[in-house]
């Protein structure tokens, strides 16, 4: 498992809501999108924003990647059940089943025997152990598949028996089942000679066992699947998925409005909200709003001296009135969440609600904790130090670009200057993973339900983990570990709202929201079902004209 | 000035016009906070006098909105009763943002709710402010470089030719970004800073030539005869004489730092937030394309822009042909004939036609 940066962008402006359908207002897909005999044939041609760095997932961890690879092309020995929202159970894919040792430290599974690659190579347990041992090369840039298999201590083939795999950990991780049952799997025979995957074949014409396989990519412009027609299990309706790359939302809606997609991902909210009714589109397509494990925040960096009280954060937190902000900024759109998981997972506490618009308390809390305005020019000072801070943010996001204004307007009014500074994506992320930040703002995103809070709040995660804010405190590392060893749902999940509640009085980040997901599906796409781990494509097909 | 140069400016309407409408644009950039304010021009409040509170940042008025004012207070607005820097109270605000024109902010608002027009006329603060600064800088540069390299020669002029050659050949906007990119944070300070240093390369080359002819005129010769220090004689004769060119750069670098600020604060390297800034109020309306609300926001300081620069191009244009007769083309033939007679002397003949002429 792992965490994906996004750009934090949104836009503005609300619309006339029309006559109430309630399917179209929620963005909930109707029951006629699931009915019908499916037709095989067709081509569904989708919009993607962002040209994926490549088609590799051992090395790359962008969103898109497990898109387009994840169940389609690449499969694993079992998978997130789509259908069953929230809990997303494994289903059997490669494997047939499986067993888990009494003590949680031995895996064991029982591999399909009629599944062949891509190139029509014969799948068996070798694939597995492969994939594995890539991941383990310290050569290769997995990192963030590496962290799952820390403790991972063997991983064999039964003797005599290439289609039984037996994997053995040192101790119980709730991770460590779910996290190599969901592994996508890659073939040996092609990883033997793909060195550290980067100038292999495969880093961008990917092999695998799913229901579609790689056809071309064109840079710049299409990535293209067409249907593996040898599939082990029910074979795909789509003869072909198209992945056209259009970055400008502006042009993408454009395309849109002439019929140009089947699928289109990510609209701006005013799209979503305004321009698909205004352009006449309520009859061609059909609006997804879907909230995937995601939320946005608010970072003080805990090593510069204003922010290392957490008065003062809290402070910062009442300084802002995230309400609003909502309404105004984000149409409304967004959810306001005070946890850091799933905003629908049992591991949140509800009870927690965000902090209320309040200068007065925030004012208070910033003569609590010591900073007043002694030498009187207007601005509040500490043992010499004025409060005058640099906000850090990606020059791109179009939803800062409003915040951070009135941010420094609100601060302002409390006697703290902020001076805004833009960069560029890429020296963005590299300020922030070197904490050369005194505040910035980013959005967490993950493409499953289960999740494990170390790599962003553990100590130990300062130093090449995503702890970017120093966040140190022995009581949460503590929750942390423990939670880790505890396979139980019901009582990680206590341990975790405990760790929410911890995070919520320390208040390292400001929480803010959970984005949407904006989509829009032509009404002639059949069997789509949006969800975490995101559109089952295989199940899709298209109605006839 | 030389004698005529007004006249041969003035010949031309086009010129008054450009020079009329920068004036008034410098007009709007020094008196922005008598025409836009969310302070009052004059206040009495509570017993006291406050004066230019749009300007002066009273301790006693922080957090100071209209709503204060008591039965025996007064106070003389100015015509725009909104800052350019003023987020109203996101919970009062009715629909949502960028907000269309309306009687409380005729040409509407941002993104993040601020008054167009306060923003757009503290914008021509800015803009004339870097133009001007930036011009000034870059010309005192090239200036000083160039008169050194065309009168000195030698060493000096190679280090000097060669320093301007390598800036020349970077793309311009890539070597201001690459410049601000550097920096910790961008401020208009770095912003104009920036722009001179890289644009001081234009004016000097000019300068250089200038120098170098001015250098070989038999005044300077004799300057020299009479004993002159090269200080003197640099400082004296060939200064002065080298200076037409570089008021024509002037005024065409006062557009073109423009362009190049509005140009950086679009792509969010310029003026920081929250400046009132005709590139960043573009920049925020660029994003929201879609809305029609936020078509006037790039409309508008587009607007803005094309019309400053087209002023001070105008003007420098004008400037350049007022200084070099010959550009006036042959609508007197008498100009005509004394300019192609004296070209290989001098570009700018001296209208009286008699020996030097210390510029006044």
């Amino acid at each position: 498992m792992f965490l994906c940066l996004q750009i934090a962008t949104a836009a503005l402006l609300a619309g006339t809501t029309a006559e109430a359908d309630p399917d179209w207002q929620e963005g909930r897909l109707p029951a006629a999108v699931y009915a019908g005999v499916p037709r095989i044939g067709g081509t569904l041609v989708v919009r993607l924003d962002q040209e994926p760095p490549s088609l590799d997932k051992l090395t790359d961890s962008a969103l898109a990647i497990d898109w387009m690879l994840e169940r389609k092309v690449l499969e694993s020995m079992a998978e997130p059940d789509a259908s069953k929202h929230p809990e997303y159970p494994l289903k059997p894919a490669l494997a047939t089943s499986w067993t888990i040792s009494p003590d949680q430290l031995t895996f064991t599974f029982r591999l399909r025997r009629d599944v062949v690659w891509h190139d029509g190579k014969p799948f068996s347990g070798k694939d597995v152990l492969a994939t594995v041992r890539k991941i383990l090369d310290p050569s290769v840039r997995a990192m963030h598949l590496r962290n799952n298999f820390v403790d991972l201590e063997d991983i064999s083939t039964a003797p005599g028996d290439d289609f039984t795999v037996v994997a053995r950990y040192r101790k119980p991780y709730f991770l460590a089942f779910r996290a190599l049952a969901t592994l996508s799997i890659y073939p040996a025979h092609l990883l033997e000679t793909a060195g550290d995957m980067l100038h292999s074949a495969i880093h961008r014409a990917p092999v695998g066992t799913g229901p579609f396989r790689f056809d071309a990519w064109k840079t710049g412009e299409r990535i293209t699947f067409v249907r593996n027609d040898r599939y082990w299990g029910r074979r795909a309706y789509l003869d072909r998925i198209v992945y056209r790359i259009v970055a400008d939302p502006a042009v993408g809606f454009q395309l849109l409005k002439q019929g140009e997609f089947d699928l289109y991902l990510q609209l701006q909210p005013q799209q979503w909200v305004r321009d698909l009714d205004a352009a006449g589109l309520r009859k061609a397509v059909r609006r997804i709003k879907f909230y995937s494990p995601n939320y946005n925040w608010i970072g003080w960096n805990e090593q510069r001296p204003w922010f290392s009280d957490p008065r003062v954060r809290q402070a910062m937190n009442h300084a802002i009135d995230t309400e609003a902000v909502r309404k105004s900024f984000l149409l409304g759109l967004d959810r306001p969440t005070t946890c850091h998981f799933y905003l629908d997972s049992s591991a949140c506490d509800r009870s927690l609600a965000p902090r209320s618009y309040d200068p007065a308390r925030a004012a208070q809390l910033l003569d609590e904790a010591g900073w007043r305005d002694h030498d009187g020019d207007g601005v509040r000072d500490k043992d010499g130090v004025p409060f005058r801070f640099t906000f850090l943010m990606n020059a791109d996001s179009v939803f800062l670009d409003k915040l951070t204004p009135y941010l420094q307007q609100e601060l302002h009014k409390l006697g703290v200057e902020m001076e805004i500074r833009k960069v560029d994506w890429a020296h963005f992320v590299q300020l922030v993973e070197e904490h050369q930040f005194d505040a910035t703002s980013l959005r967490w995103g993950n493409t499953d339900v289960v999740q494990d809070p170390y790599e962003i709040w553990h100590s130990s995660q300062i130093k090449d983990g995503s702890n970017y804010v120093l966040f140190k405190d022995p009581r949460a590392d503590q929750l942390i570990e423990q939670a880790r060893a505890v396979l139980d749902d019901a009582r990680r999940n206590e341990l975790y709202r405990k760790l929410g509640r911890l995070l919520y009085d320390e208040a390292p980040y400001t929480f803010l929201y959970s984005r949407p997901s904006l989509d829009a599906v032509s009404s002639r796409v059949r069997g789509i079902r949006p969800s975490v781990v995101w559109y089952d494509l295989q199940d899709v097909w298209l109605a006839p004209p | 000035m030389r004698p005529g140069v007004w006249k041969r400016f003035a010949a031309r309407r086009r010129n008054l016009i450009g020079l009329g409408l920068s004036l008034l644009l410098a007009l709007l950039a020094l008196f922005a906070d008598f025409i836009a304010s969310d302070r009052p021009i004059i206040l009495r409040q509570a017993g006291t006098l406050y004066l230019f509170p749009n300007l002066v940042e009273y301790r006693a008025l922080r957090g100071f909105s209209a709503r204060d004012l008591g039965r025996a207070d007064w106070a003389l607005w100015p015509p725009l009763r909104h800052g350019p820097y003023t987020i109203p109270p996101l919970a009062t605000l009715e629909g949502p943002l960028p907000q269309p024109p309306s009687a409380d902010h005729p040409l509407g608002t941002d993104n993040a709710g601020r008054d167009t027009l306060a923003r757009l006329l503290h914008g021509t603060r800015t803009s004339l402010g870097v133009g001007c600064a930036a011009a000034a800088a870059q010309v005192v540069i090239g200036l000083a470089l160039g008169v050194l390299a065309g009168y000195l020669g030698g060493l000096v002029d190679v280090a000097v030719t060669r320093a301007a050659e390598v800036l020349l050949s970077f793309p311009l906007l890539l070597l201001l970004l690459a410049a601000q990119g550097i920096l910790e944070r961008t401020t208009l300070m770095s912003t104009m800073a920036v722009i001179a240093l890289t644009r001081w390369a234009d004016t000097s080359r000019l300068v250089r030539a200038e120098a170098m002819r001015v250098r070989e005129m038999p005044y300077v010769e004799a300057s020299r005869a009479l004993g002159s220090s090269r200080l003197r004689t640099l400082l004296v004769h060939v200064l002065p004489n080298s200076l037409s060119p570089a008021l024509v750069a002037a005024t065409f670098g006062v557009g073109s730092a423009i362009l190049l600020e509005s140009a950086l604060s679009f792509l969010g390297f310029g003026a920081p937030e929250p400046t009132a800034s005709w590139g960043l109020l573009m920049a925020h309306g660029f994003q929201d394309v879609l809305d029609p609300n936020a078509r006037l926001l790039v409309l508008l300081p587009g607007l803005a822009i094309f019309l400053a620069v087209s002023a001070f191009n105008v003007i420098g244009e004008g400037l350049r042909d007022a200084l070099d007769p010959r550009y006036q083309g042959a609508v007197d033939p008498s100009v005509f004939i004394t300019s192609a007679q004296n070209r290989a002397l001098s570009p700018i003949p001296k209208p009286d036609g008699c020996g030097p002429t210390p510029a006044a």
